[in-house]
C-alpha cells in the first residue's frame, strides 16, 4: 500500500486560541503568564523615567510623581500590579518544577507543595520587611 | 450493567482513496465500564472493519493507543466513555502526519529518540568482573519519574513548540536525555551536549508545561527539561571559564 | 540539523531566572509604594532623594531596574515568538539593547543624584 502521510499543520498565530485542549484553558493561561513581561517592562521604563526625574531636580520629580499618582497613573499601576502578582503566583507554582527535589535529612523528598508554600511565605515576608524598612527610613 | 448508545465521531483517512481526512460517525452501544478503545474495537468488529488504529496492552503500559479524544491527547485504553458526553470525537494524535485513520507517522520521533543516545554511557567501561554499579536509593529517586516513559507521544501532541517547530527534539526525547545525563552511573554528557544544548534542544522549550499535564505515567517531562536547562547553563559557564578544560 | 555550537541562551536565561524571582518577590511591594496608596511620604522628593543619595540606596534602586529589565527582555523575546512573530533575530536586537539602554540610563541617573 502506498504511503501518503497527511500533514497536520498548526497556525502560528491561532494555536493558543484554539479549542481548549485540556480541562481548563491551558494555553490561554500560559499566554497570560508570559504576557506579564509586557507590564513588568512598562514598569521598568516608568521607574527609569522616575530616576531621571529625581536626578533632574524637584520640579522634574514633581512632574513625574504627579503623573504616577494621578488617577490615570494609579489605575495604570494597578493594572501593572495585577500582572505583577499574576507573575508572582505563576512563578512560585512553577519554581519547584525547575529544581532538583530538595531532600530532608532522612533522604525523603520535600514535596513540591512545601516549596511553593515557602516561596509564598518569603513573598509575604519580603513585602512586610520592605514596607517596614521604607517606613523607618522616611525622614 | 447499563448499556448506553454513544456517537463516536472518528477521523478517517485512506491515503490510496482520499485527498484529505473526513469524519465518520458510528453509533456504539457502550457498556458502563468501557474505554474509548473498546468502542473503537466494537466499530472495527461490528460496523467497519477498515477502521485502523494502534493498540496493544489495553492497560496503559505499552504507549500504543495515543490519540486525541475530544481534542485532548489521551491513551484510548485509559479514557473511560462514562467521563465523556453522548458524542465523543476521536482523532489521530496532533502534530504528527496521519498515515491512515487514527495511525500517525512516528518516524520523526524515532529518529530523535535515537539521536539523544538514551542509554548509559559510562565514564569508564566496566566488565562483568568489575561488579555492578552502585547507586543509592536517593540517586535513583532523583530520576525515577523520568525513567517511566512509555513513548506514547501524548507530550508531543500537547507541545505547542513541537507543533510549530519540527526541529525541536520534543519532551520525551529530551527527558530521556536528561534521565541518562542525571543518572549517577552515566558519564555521557559530552556525547549528548550537541543535541541537548544545541539547536532543537532544551533551549527551544518555553515551559508551557502541557507535556507534564497530559503524561499518563507522570514522567514530568517539563521538569526534566527545566532541570536540563539549569545543568546546561552551568555547563556553559564552566566551559567558558575553563576553555579546553573541564567537562 | 543540530549545529555543533551549543546555544548561547544560558547568557540571557540566568538573568531571566534571577530577575523573575526578584520581580516575583519584590515588585508588588514596589508598585504599591509608587502608587502612593501605601506610605505616600516614601515617594516625596525629600525621601526619594535621601534614599538615592546613599550608596546602598543607589544599589537597591539599580537592582529594581536591572533584574526586572533583563528578565522582561528575554521573556518578551519568547512571548513575541509565542504570538507568532518569527523575526527572532530582529526581536532580540530590540529587547536586549533596549534592556542595556535602560540599564545604562539607570546607572547614569543614579550617579547624578
Amino acid at each position: 500500500m502506498a504511503r501518503r502521510p497527511y500533514p497536520q499543520e498548526v497556525d502560528r498565530f491561532k494555536w493558543w486560541i484554539a479549542d481548549p485542549h485540556f480541562n481548563r484553558p491551558f494555553y490561554l493561561d500560559y499566554m497570560a503568564r508570559e504576557s506579564t513581561c509586557i507590564f513588568i517592562a512598562l514598569y521598568a521604563i516608568l521607574f527609569v523615567w522616575g530616576l531621571g526625574a529625581l536626578a533632574s531636580g524637584p520640579e522634574a520629580y514633581a512632574g513625574f510623581i504627579g503623573a504616577m499618582q494621578s488617577t490615570g497613573g494609579v489605575i495604570l499601576q494597578l493594572v501593572i500590579l495585577a500582572f505583577a502578582v499574576y507573575h508572582t503566583v505563576t512563578w512560585f507554582i512553577l519554581a519547584p518544577q525547575g529544581m532538583k527535589p530538595m531532600r530532608m535529612k532522612d533522604g525523603k523528598r520535600v514535596p513540591a507543595g512545601r516549596v511553593v508554600q515557602a516561596l509564598f511565605a518569603m513573598w509575604a515576608g519580603a513585602t512586610v520587611v520592605t514596607l517596614l524598612l521604607v517606613w523607618v527610613l522616611i525622614p | 450493567m447499563t448499556v448506553q448508545n454513544r456517537q463516536i465521531e472518528v477521523l478517517r483517512y485512506d491515503p490510496e482513496r482520499n485527498d484529505a481526512p473526513y469524519f465518520d460517525t458510528f453509533t456504539v452501544p457502550c457498556k458502563e465500564e468501557w474505554v474509548v478503545l473498546d468502542a473503537l474495537t466494537y466499530i472495527k468488529d461490528e460496523l467497519d472493519p477498515s477502521l485502523t488504529f494502534r493498540w496493544s496492552c489495553h492497560m496503559a503500559v505499552c504507549g500504543s493507543c495515543g490519540m486525541q479524544v475530544d481534542n485532548k491527547p489521551t491513551l484510548s485504553c485509559k479514557a473511560f466513555v462514562r467521563d465523556y458526553g453522548e458524542k465523543i470525537r476521536v482523532e489521530p494524535l496532533a502534530n504528527f502526519p496521519i498515515e491512515r485513520d487514527l495511525v500517525i507517522c512516528q518516524d520523526d520521533f524515532m529518529e530523535k529518540l535515537e539521536r539523544g543516545r538514551p542509554w548509559i554511557i559510562p565514564e569508564q567501561k566496566r566488565e562483568v568482573d568489575d561488579g555492578p554499579y552502585v547507586q543509592t536509593p536517593v540517586q535513583l529517586d532523583d530520576i525515577k519519574a523520568h525513567t517511566m516513559c512509555i513513548n506514547c507521544l501524548l507530550c508531543y501532541a500537547a507541545c505547542p513548540v513541537y507543533a510549530l517547530e519540527r526541529d525541536f527534539m520534543g519532551p520525551a526525547a529530551l527527558t530521556l536525555m536528561y534521565r541518562y545525563n542525571a543518572d549517577s552511573r552515566d558519564g555521557g554528557w559530552d556525547e549528548r551536549r550537541e543535541v541537548f544544548a544545541g539547536h532543537g534542544g532544551v533551549w527551544e522549550c518555553s515551559f508551557v508545561g502541557a507535556c507534564s499535564d497530559v503524561c499518563p505515567k507522570h514522567v514530568e517531562p517539563a521538569t526534566a527539561i527545566q532541570k536540563g536547562k539549569m545543568d546546561s547553563a552551568v555547563d556553559y559557564f564552566t566551559r567558558f571559564l575553563m576553555p579546553g578544560g573541564g567537562k | 540539523m543540530n549545529s555543533k555550537v551549543p546555544s548561547h541562551k544560558p547568557l540571557v536565561w540566568l538573568p531571566f531566572a534571577a530577575g523573575g524571582m526578584f520581580a516575583a518577590l519584590l515588585l508588588p511591594a514596589a508598585i504599591l509604594l509608587t502608587t502612593g496608596l501605601v506610605l505616600p511620604a516614601a515617594t516625596s522628593y525629600e525621601a526619594a532623594h535621601a534614599f538615592a543619595s546613599n550608596w546602598l540606596g543607589k544599589l537597591v534602586l539599580l537592582g529594581f531596574v536591572l533584574l526586572p529589565v533583563w528578565h522582561a527582555a528575554h521573556r518578551l523575546r519568547v512571548t513575541a515568538y509565542d504570538f507568532g512573530i518569527r523575526a527572532d533575530t530582529m526581536v532580540a536586537w530590540i529587547v536586549y539593547p533596549g534592556a542595556a539602554l535602560l540599564s545604562v540610563l539607570a546607572v547614569v541617573f543614579l550617579l547624578q543624584i
